[in-house]
């Protein structure tokens, strides 16, 4: 669609600048996009990965779990799990691709080790508790992943948008309307030669 | 602390084996009181939330992965199953980055 502007050499030469510079900056968000789906795609593989490892061990402990509440009862775990405590370290550096935080991070699991008393604690408590802890190190990874996903992701959808509204909408109208212009602008310009010409001819028959 | 989890009592109690520290949370007041507490301490460097959680206070946690701060998020599944459809983080990406880059076309 045209724009809605007087065909004014000035707009002209305004317009012009403008396209230029929507040109200019398409060609900086493309470079943006594939940077950020370059991203995307290389942590998709690990996405993959740790999603599946996820599952398996989730759902792992989450039966071991209801298995040993439903043995021991609710009240007796939480005293259990009230003593538990593991020294887990995470150390974290965000690195900057194309505007996006992404952080990495480096966890520090805490070893396995029995931390209650031998009586009145059976097999499936130690079970749950080695379980938890294989889930926590994967669910560590993942937070890692799901946070640079997530932001990756909101800013690849971003970057498409202004991407799309430049080439399909901006760009043209602009293009279009400084074709108008054009047409304008030399209609009139061969309008005044057209008159100048009859001007010139009547002032040489007066004489 | 390095992990934080929000949730409710039975999903606590199993991260608490894992030597998780633990909000119990039952409604979307408690739920945000313990994710702004929760988001504003230092200590905390992956925060992890369960599904149920993150529905009652969704825009906070919208909020939170975009000023992409520490503490780190990472929804976890309820103990009692699944709460609804979700995104996975690969349906994510695939929608994204569009559907006409797949893996299997990629080469």
């Amino acid at each position: 669609m045209k724009l809605n502007v007087p065909p004014t050499k000035t707009n002209q030469l305004i317009l012009k600048q403008d396209l230029a510079m929507a040109t200019e900056g398409f060609d900086l968000l493309e470079q943006k996009r594939e940077i950020l789906v370059m991203e995307l795609m290389h942590l998709l593989d690990r996405v993959k990965l740790v999603h599946q490892e996820l599952e398996e061990r989730r759902k792992k402990a989450y039966d071991t779990l209801k298995r040993a509440v439903s043995f021991n009862g609710y009240y007796h775990m939480r005293n259990i799990a009230s003593g538990i405590r593991y020294d887990h370290k995470v150390s974290y550096q965000t690195r900057v691709a194309a505007g996006i935080r992404i952080p990495t991070l480096e966890i520090e699991q805490g070893e396995f080790k029995l931390q209650y008393g031998f009586a009145g604690t059976d097999s499936l408590v130690d079970q749950t508790m080695n379980d938890f802890l294989l889930l926590l190190e994967v669910a560590g990874k993942l937070a890692e992943l799901e946070s640079s996903v997530w932001l990756l992701a909101r800013e690849l959808k971003k970057t498409q948008r202004q991407v799309n509204a430049l080439e399909h909408i901006f760009i043209p109208d602009y293009k279009e309307t400084l074709k108008y212009i054009e047409q304008v602008l030399e209609s009139k310009e061969l309008d005044s030669f057209f008159t100048m010409k009859l001007a010139k001819k009547q002032m040489t028959e007066e004489t | 602390m390095a992990y934080h989890i929000i949730g409710d009592q039975d999903t606590v109690l199993g991260y608490r084996f894992a030597g998780v520290s633990g909000d119990v949370v039952e409604d979307p007041e408690s739920a945000k009181t313990a994710f702004l507490h929760a988001t504003g301490d230092r200590s905390i460097s992956i925060l992890l939330i369960t599904e149920a959680v993150e529905d009652m206070i969704m825009d906070l946690v919208i909020q939170h992965r975009i000023s992409s701060q520490p503490p780190y998020l990472t929804v976890v599944q309820d103990i009692w199953g699944p709460k609804g459809k979700r995104k996975s983080l690969q349906e994510l990406i695939n929608e994204a980055v569009g559907i006409r880059i797949t893996p299997e076309e990629d080469d």
